[in-house]
Order: structure tokens, then C-alpha cells, then sequence
């Protein structure tokens, strides 16, 4: 029993760190509080749902289009929007993307309408020694593993990812080493709408998704980060794990209604007492 | 300074001239819906079923009242499912608009709210979507409910499988915690206890759980032999889904309200099988109606001809709270409060939703509880008797395949 | 306090407006009234909001936690039969002594942290109040006693109340900017360290700030509980208005007199605007306005901007320099 609590917990904490590392990897480069971020996972869930139910494009083909689809959102969106305002304080830019997500939602909403869709496959589950695990939530963690990853890489070693850490740095350094600053941050920006829209893909597979549930996902993205260290990005994984278990146990130990609570009071002393996070890492600021 | 004057000037006149010009011969009905924010969905289909009333009595020339013939014109906004935005647009719809009579917000919450409203004023409004008779607990003489209460509906469940699942001695419960689904999980879990079942689990879940498995895990480590859930369709779909997951399955498995909205099988699919439900309507239970539609199953018809799918309890008493007020105009013969509401507190309303009787507190208090089962994709009823379209079928399939 | 001439005659310009806002309520019908007791609510809230987030510069996301407090502590000592009064008055005390405590430990944080620790405050709250069934009623919500009379009296009844309030929190803004208070907490925003450094005693001035935003914020609470009777958690603690209240500020102009009541008032108007006219786009056409303020009004309606020393810089400037720790 012990055993399927654990995978439980696990199992939802990868699918929560897929859905939490876009918007890491904004807020670590950008310090945007990105409250666009929900929605961007919800639009990249219909991308696959419509592709696949109206167009029949299969989902290996349905997730990449979505991927691209939304980097192009999310690249336009920094370029022609943010990045005009992407110096001013925390507010500004949370105020901003809160407005674009208020846009955003409503030309969700009117054109997807609100009743509750989803991808339905049946991949089955796993069952080993009597703990099972679902199959298409083993995928969910592994997708958000590999961007991590991929992300991680791309980070490290290539020049874009160079950039984006100088920038990331010191973004004043950087602009006299040549560095193209709102270059670089569209494209992150652009990256975090890919992670988001992939993430969207694998929640589509999981969750009814309906407009509505940005909120949901959007706090989720927010309690992980502090968790995992403010806009740190293996930091998300960390903390998104921590958050599926922590959530988990609170359900045992407290019942149900306390689940998602344990999720903030965890967020509320982790930031008062390691503000760096559970991961230890020091994300921006 | 000038642009803060200008600023006040504006909202005055925006304020003033936003109440669009009366039109002599209508009856307006006010309808704050919740057309976008967490209850959209529902809120959505209320309008359809306020639409169908409208629409309906229009056709046939509006009603008589006082030797006019007078259209119905529904006035409505959007109250964005935010409670303090309900209470204000019902004090526009009956200050601004002067609506004589009000449809209620969609939630039990909402409709509780605004009820303190309507009651200040002393304008009658219907709630279609309020069955927990805590909202009606303050005996407000201007607010009725078409829903009965949550317990005769309990009740039928736990008589009907007590008879058809004799087996069954375990109950698992799981509900949202919010009013009613809260509401109807304590009325449900008290109603078995009395049945002499084993309330084994009865707990509740926080709203924007996005997972249940651990929950699920240890009602499965209890072997229930009938599982109720109740929440959301949303988290229903993610309940049962889950359930597959963990391959946990039950000889009954009942969720509230979510399989008697269609979109519950589009969402789980084959999972959907053998789950049971209950109802307050469904067009078998083919009532006879002289005011509008003729019949339940017209009724469905009709809705079906203008929104391509079939009517749910949802819809059907939308319809039916706009048909009791547009019956009491009719029959008062007038629009004014006192009469209206001296016919909706007294009179048994014959409708295609079946009977409605405002009872003292203004709950609908005829008992017309369905229980139903979705079998090879096809929502059936159980119960009662006399509508049967198919006998319980035990055991919902444990995993997707 | 210091006081020069074009401040005394903004001081006049604020009490001629309430007291014109208090005359017209004989003449206002109730829907209107509805209206103005909105505005007047939203115009507590920003006010208190400023205290915090304007002046100190903190951004808070509490103030809706407040709002909560006031309005259960009101439900809860009013069934106790106690006069509304004491209701409110009690409402006030628990949103300071919340605002104590959640303040020692919050108040460390700074920029984002902040931000979450606050808005963490009010998921919390609210899933405290819909479990605690037994001092709550939970999920199923608590009545409250409805104040008897006409709707004409009661309408006027709480608008006068609210207005009552707004002015009193006009005032104590009034009072905050002009003193060492005010100028204490504005070092604060400016670096918190030099402040210390010439002798403010940071901590106490942020808690007291913080404690006087929470109490006003829970009585402006207190009085909504008593206007609309019956309370539940998610109208009580409701996220979006914690992250509207900011907004308005913003718009408004922050750490100044006019700011919070411009930008409630102007935010109040295009609400009603929009919603009464765009059923389906109210809230896309609501994102579109708050998106084309942050272009065309970046320091609010009064045009202060903030911070004041970057904020003159032509944008193109202001995007290559240094990112500040917000």
C-alpha cells in the first residue's frame, strides 16, 4: 500500500513538473511572473484535441504542431508585447500578463465553449508486485523529464542557451557583449510557450480540459517554483515531485479536503524559511 | 482634477443611460447567468433552457395579461460566477431594468446570495439549480426552488439498491467540498446509515483537486461494494478515469450529477458503463403539459430541434422555473408581486417537469427522484417502476480495456 | 505633518468629493447606490492596498485575506447577537492583529517572495474557512442577520457606511503622506537599507503598515458581510480581486492621495461599461483596457510613475537598464 501511495504521489508530480517548467525557465530569465501560463497550457491542449478530433492528425504529429504553434505565440507575445515593459517591476508585468490571460481565456472560451473535452486513449497501466501505475502518466513525467533535460542541454551547450544564461546573469554585462536582449528573450520566452504547450498535449491526455482550468494549472506552476527555487528549472522537477507526495500524504493524513492547502502552507514556510528553495539552488534574484 | 470630474460625469451617465428603453408590451424576466468563470459551462445551459421557455410562450402569443398580450423578454448579464457580481446584477435587473420577476444564478451559493435580494425588494425569483434545502432554510417568501430537496433523492437511491444489490454493505463517499455536493454526500451517507449500510469512507475533497489517486487508493484497501462520488463533472471524468488507473472497481458505482450531462461519456468513454446516476428529470418520465410542449418527451424534441442534442435536468428545469412564473402571471392575471406569489406558494404546477408544488419553504416538495444507469453508452432509467427502461447492471469494467 | 498650500487644497478637493458622493445618495436610485457602495468598497481596498504596496512599495497580495477575515469575523460576532457596530469593529481588530502576525514572519520577504507569501495567505484562509464547519459553517456558508428596512434605507444605509470608511481611509493616506511615517516608508521603497542606516526602524514601520492596510481592509469587509448576509468562502477570499486591487491602484497611481480612488473609480466604470454592453467579451475587452493602460498610462491616471527616478526614462532607456529587484 505504502508502495502505491508512493507512485501515486510521483506519478502527479511528474505531470505537475511538466507543467511548472515553462514557466520556470520565463521567471528565472525574464523575472516575469508569467500569468499567461495557464492559458498557454490549456491552448496548447486544444491544439492536440482539435488536431486530433477534427483533423485526425495523429498525437505524434498533433503534440509537435502544438509545440511549434504555441512558440510562435509565445515568441510574438514577448516581442510585440512584453518586451516593451520587461524592465519595469514585478507588477507591471504580472498586471500585464494578467490582462493578456483575461484575453486570452475569453477567445478560449468563446471559441472552444466551456463543456469539458479530453483525448481519450487507452494505454493501459502497469502493475508490478500489486502497485499499479497508468502508462500515459508514466509518459507524462517522462516528457517533462526529457524537456528538463533537452532544456537543460540546450542551456549549457549551445550558443543560444549561452546567451540566455549570460543574460540571465547580467543582462546589462550581456548587452555589451553583443548580446541581442530582446532577441534572447523572446526566444525564451517562445521556449517557455513550447514547454507549456507541450505540457498541454500531456494534461489533454489526462485531465477534461476546459478553459477554466488555467487557474488550476496556473497555481500549481506557482507553488512548484517556489518549491523548487524561484525560476529555477531542474528546481521544477524537484519541486513538482515534492508537491505530488506532499499533496499525497496531506490527503492521508488530513483528508482530502486539506490536500491542496498542505500544497500552500509547504509553499508558505519553504518561502519563509529557505527562500532559495528545496533544491537549494539560487534561481534569479 | 478635470479628469477625475469627467470621470464621475461618465460613470453617471453610463450608469443612467445603459437601461435600455422600455418596451411597453413585454414581461421582463431577469436572468443573472454565470456565462463565463468556473460555472460556465452550466451557466451556459441554463440559458438554453430559459431560452426554451421564451421562446415557447412567445410562440403562442405571449400571455394574457390583463386583456394584453404580453411578450416575454429575458434580460440578462453575466455574473462571471462570482457571487458579489450576482448580488449586483440582480439590484441592476431590478432597479435599471425593473424586471418584475427573477431567475435565479446557477449555484447554491449564488442562489442563497441573491435570494437576500430578491427578498429585500419582495420580487419572486425561481431557482432551477438549488437543491440543498440550506439555501432555502431562511423560509424567504420570494424565493422558490424547482429542485426538490436533495434527500428524496438520496432515499429513492439507497431503497432501490437495497432491493436490486441486496449484496451490497459497504459504501464509499467522496464529495466536493462546497455546498452541494457537500449537501447531498451528508444526506446520502445519512440516508444508507439508516439503510443499515457501512458508511466506510466518507470524506470530502478541497475544489481544484487535480488529483484523487491516494483518495481512491484507500477506498479501494476498504473493498466498498458501492461507491458514490460527487463533485464537478470535471473531477467526476477524473475520478473515474483514476479509478481505471488503480484498478479499482465496485458492484455500484454512483456519481452526482456528472453522468447525466452527455459530456461525462464523451470525456471517459467505455468507462462510463454501468455507472449509476439519479435524476430530478428525464423526458421518459413523459409528464403531460397543457401550458407548453404538450409533453416531456416534446419537450426533449424540441430542445433537441434547437440545440442538437437532448435535454438534461438541467435544461428541463431551467424551462420549468421560467413556466411556473409565466403559468402565475397568467393565472394572477397580473404582474404583481403579492398575486403572483400568493399562486406560486399555493398552487401544484402541471408541467412537463413534472409536478411542482412550492412548499412552505419554497422548495419544490413532489417527489419525483430518478435513478439511472449508463448502459452501452445509453442513459437509462432505473427508477421507478412504472418508467423502467432497463434493470441494474452490477459492476462498472475495473480498467479502460 | 507638513503641510503647504496645494496640499491643503488637494485635502479639500478629497472631502468636498465624499462629502458630494454623501449628498447625492438621497438622490441616487438603488441601483446606482449598489454601485457607489462597490466603488466606495474598492476604494477602501485600494487605499489600504497603497499603504503597502504604493508607499512601501511591497507588493501585496494579503489585502483580500483581510477582506475575508473582516467579513467572516463580522458573520460570526453578529450571530452572536451583537450590534452591527460591534460587528465591525471587530472585523478591524482581527484583520490588524492577522495582519501582526502574518507580518513579522511575511515582511522579511521581498519582490516575488513577497508577492506569493501574500497570495499564499489567501488559498490558505480560504480553505480554512471552508473546512472549519463548526465556527464557519464551511462550505455551506453563514447567514447573517439581514438588516431590516426598505431597499431605499439599506441601500443608503451601507453606502453611507462605505463612504464613511473610504473617507477614513482618505484620510489616514493623507496623514501617512505627510508624515514621518509616510516619508519613513517611502525610504523603505526607495532601499531598505539606507533607510535603516539613517535611523528608520524598518521593521516596525513596515509591520505597522501592514497592520493598518489589514484593518481597514477587514472592516471594508466586515461591512460587505453585514450589506449582503450571507458569506462563503469563495466570495469572501476571492483570488481575482486580490490581483484587481492592484490594478486599480496602478492605473490609479501609486503611494499617492488620488491614486487609489481615481483607479477604482475608473476601473468601476469601464467594468460597468463593458459588462452591461459585452455579455460574451467582458473579460477579454476588461484584459485589452488593463493591457492598454501598461502602454499608454504606465504611471496610472495621475502619471506619477514608479519607481519615480526610472520610470521618466523614455522606454527604449528603460529597457537596457539593469533589472531592479522589483
Amino acid at each position: 500500500m505504502l508502495g502505491q501511495y508512493l507512485v501515486n504521489g510521483l506519478l502527479t508530480g511528474g505531470l505537475y513538473a511538466c507543467l511548472a517548467v515553462g514557466f520556470a525557465l520565463v521567471w528565472g530569465v525574464l523575472n516575469v511572473v508569467n500569468m499567461l501560463h495557464g492559458s498557454m497550457v490549456i491552448l496548447g491542449a486544444y491544439v492536440c484535441i482539435i488536431g486530433v478530433q477534427q483533423f485526425g492528425v495523429p498525437l505524434y504529429v498533433a503534440a509537435p504542431l502544438a509545440c511549434i504553434a504555441l512558440f510562435a505565440f509565445g515568441y510574438a507575445v514577448q516581442r510585440g508585447l512584453i518586451n516593451r515593459v520587461v524592465a519595469q517591476p514585478i507588477l507591471i508585468t504580472l498586471t500585464l500578463t494578467f490582462g493578456l490571460d483575461l484575453i486570452v481565456n475569453n477567445l478560449l472560451l468563446y471559441f472552444v465553449g466551456a463543456t469539458p473535452r479530453s483525448l481519450i486513449t487507452n494505454f493501459g497501466a502497469v502493475d508490478l508486485f500489486g502497485v499499479r501505475a497508468p502508462v500515459v502518466r508514466i509518459g507524462g513525467m517522462l516528457v517533462a523529464i526529457t524537456l528538463t533535460l533537452l532544456l537543460y542541454w540546450l542551456l549549457h551547450h549551445s550558443k543560444l542557451g549561452r546567451a540566455i544564461i549570460a543574460v540571465r546573469m547580467d543582462r546589462h554585462a550581456a548587452a555589451l557583449m553583443g548580446i541581442r536582449i530582446p532577441q534572447i528573450y523572446a526566444l525564451t520566452f517562445g521556449i517557455g510557450a513550447l514547454m507549456a504547450g507541450a505540457a498541454g498535449c500531456a494534461m489533454a491526455l489526462i485531465y477534461p480540459t476546459a478553459p477554466m482550468m488555467s487557474g488550476v494549472f496556473l497555481g500549481k506552476a506557482f507553488i512548484i517554483c517556489v518549491l523548487g527555487g524561484l525560476g529555477s528549472v531542474p528546481g521544477a522537477i524537484v519541486g513538482g515531485l515534492v508537491l505530488g507526495i506532499a499533496e499525497g500524504a496531506g490527503s492521508l493524513a488530513f483528508g482530502p479536503q486539506w490536500a491542496t492547502t498542505v500544497g500552500f502552507v509547504l509553499m508558505m514556510a519553504v518561502i519563509i524559511l529557505l527562500p532559495s528553495g528545496l533544491a537549494g539552488r539560487k534561481g534569479f534574484e | 482634477m478635470n479628469r477625475f470630474k469627467s470621470a464621475l460625469a461618465a460613470s453617471l451617465c453610463i450608469a443612467i443611460g445603459a437601461s435600455p428603453a422600455l418596451a411597453a408590451e413585454t414581461l421582463k424576466i431577469g436572468a443573472p447567468l454565470a456565462l463565463t468563470g468556473r460555472l460556465a459551462d452550466a451557466g451556459q445551459k441554463s440559458k438554453q433552457g430559459y431560452d426554451m421557455c421564451v421562446e415557447a410562450v412567445n410562440e403562442k402569443g405571449g400571455l394574457e395579461v390583463g386583456g394584453e398580450k404580453r411578450m416575454l423578454e429575458l434580460v440578462t448579464y453575466d455574473y462571471q460566477s462570482e457571487t458579489n457580481k450576482a448580488i449586483e446584477i440582480v439590484q441592476r435587473l431590478v432597479n435599471v431594468d425593473k424586471v418584475p420577476f427573477l431567475l435565479s444564478p446557477y449555484g447554491s451559493g449564488d442562489t442563497k446570495a441573491a435570494g437576500v435580494v430578491a427578498e429585500r425588494y419582495g420580487v419572486p425569483m425561481v431557482a432551477a439549480a438549488a437543491a440543498t434545502p440550506s439555501v432555502f432554510d431562511q423560509k424567504f417568501k420570494n424565493l422558490f426552488g424547482i429542485l426538490f430537496p436533495n434527500k428524496m433523492i438520496t432515499e429513492a437511491e439507497v431503497a432501490y439498491y437495497k432491493q436490486h444489490a441486496p449484496d451490497a454493505k459497504k459504501v464509499a463517499v467522496l464529495a466536493l467540498n462546497s455546498l452541494y455536493p457537500k449537501g447531498i454526500a451528508a444526506d446520502l451517507a445519512a440516508s444508507a446509515k439508516d439503510a443499515g449500510y457501512d458508511v466506510v469512507f466518507d470524506q470530502i475533497y478541497s475544489p481544484n483537486t487535480t488529483d484523487f489517486s491516494n483518495a481512491l487508493t484507500q477506498i479501494k484497501s476498504l473493498e466498498p461494494d458501492w461507491i458514490y462520488a460527487t463533485g464537478y463533472t470535471e473531477d467526476l471524468i477524473l475520478i473515474r478515469r483514476q479509478m481505471a488507473d488503480l484498478g479499482l472497481s465496485a458492484p455500484i458505482v454512483t456519481m452526482t450529477a456528472g453522468p447525466a450531462y452527455p459530456e461525462f461519456a464523451s470525456n471517459v468513454q467505455q468507462l462510463a458503463d454501468n455507472v449509476t446516476t439519479n435524476s430530478w428529470w428525464h423526458q421518459n418520465a413523459n409528464y403531460k403539459d397543457d401550458f407548453i410542449f404538450g409533453t416531456s418527451q416534446a419537450y426533449n424534441e424540441a430542445f433537441n430541434k434547437r440545440f442538437g442534442r437532448d435535454a438534461t435536468y438541467l435544461e428541463a428545469a431551467a424551462t420549468a422555473s421560467c413556466e411556473t412564473l409565466a403559468i402565475a402571471v397568467a393565472e394572477a392575471n397580473s404582474t404583481d408581486g403579492d398575486a403572483v406569489r400568493k399562486i406560486m406558494h399555493e398552487k401544484t404546477f402541471q408541467t412537463f417537469y413534472g409536478p411542482i408544488h412550492f412548499g412552505e419553504t419554497g422548495q419544490n416538495d413532489y417527489n419525483a427522484a430518478l435513478v439511472m444507469q449508463i448502459q452501452d453508452g445509453e442513459l437509462l432509467v432505473l427508477a421507478p417502476e412504472e418508467l423502467k427502461q432497463g434493470a441494474l447492471k452490477i459492476g462498472v469494467p475495473p480498467a479502460g480495456n | 505633518m507638513i503641510l503647504d498650500r496645494t496640499f491643503l487644497l488637494k485635502i479639500a478637493v478629497g472631502l468636498a468629493l465624499f462629502a458630494l458622493a454623501a449628498f447625492s445618495a438621497f438622490s441616487l436610485d438603488n441601483y446606482q447606490l449598489q454601485v457607489g457602495t462597490s466603488l466606495a468598497m474598492l476604494a477602501v481596498l485600494c487605499y489600504a492596498w497603497n499603504l503597502v504596496g504604493g508607499y512601501m512599495g511591497y507588493p501585496s497580495l494579503a489585502t483580500i485575506t483581510f477582506f475575508g477575515i473582516g467579513a467572516y469575523t463580522d458573520g460570526i460576532v453578529q450571530n452572536l447577537d451583537q450590534a452591527i457596530g460591534v460587528a465591525w469593529l471587530a472585523a478591524a481588530i482581527a484583520g490588524a492583529a492577522i495582519a501582526l502576525l502574518l507580518g513579522a514572519a511575511l515582511l522579511r520577504l521581498k519582490g516575488h517572495y513577497f508577492a506569493i507569501g501574500t497570495i499564499a495567505t489567501l488559498e490558505v484562509a480560504r480553505e480554512i474557512a471552508n473546512n472549519w464547519d463548526a465556527l464557519t459553517g464551511g462550505a455551506i456558508g453563514l447567514n447573517i442577520p439581514i438588516q431590516m428596512g426598505s431597499p431605499e434605507f439599506v441601500g443608503r444605509f451601507f453606502f453611507l457606511v462605505m463612504l464613511a470608511l473610504a473617507v477614513a481611509a482618505f484620510l489616514v493616506t493623507v496623514v501617512v503622506d505627510r508624515t514621518r511615517f509616510g516619508f519613513g516608508l517611502r525610504c523603505i521603497r526607495q532601499n531598505e537599507q539606507a533607510a535603516s542606516m539613517v535611523g528608520i526602524d524598518v521593521v516596525r514601520y513596515k509591520v505597522a503598515a501592514f497592520v493598518l492596510s489589514g484593518a481597514l481592509s477587514a472592516a471594508a469587509g466586515g461591512v460587505y458581510a453585514s450589506m449582503v448576509a450571507y458569506i462563503e468562502p469563495k466570495d469572501a477570499f476571492n483570488l481575482v480581486k486580490t490581483i484587481e486591487i492592484p490594478v486599480m491602484v496602478m492605473l490609479g497611481g501609486m503611494g499617492t492621495i488620488f491614486g487609489p480612488l481615481i483607479g477604482s473609480a475608473f476601473y468601476v466604470v469601464l467594468n460597468e461599461f463593458v459588462w452591461a454592453n459585452f455579455i460574451n467579451w467582458h473579460s477579454g475587452i476588461l484584459g485589452l483596457i488593463i493591457v492598454g493602460v501598461i502602454y499608454f498610462l504606465p504611471g496610472g491616471v495621475l502619471g506619477t510613475r514608479w519607481p519615480s527616478a526610472k520610470g521618466r526614462m523614455p522606454m527604449r532607456a528603460r529597457a537596457a537598464q539593469p533589472r531592479t529587484t522589483a
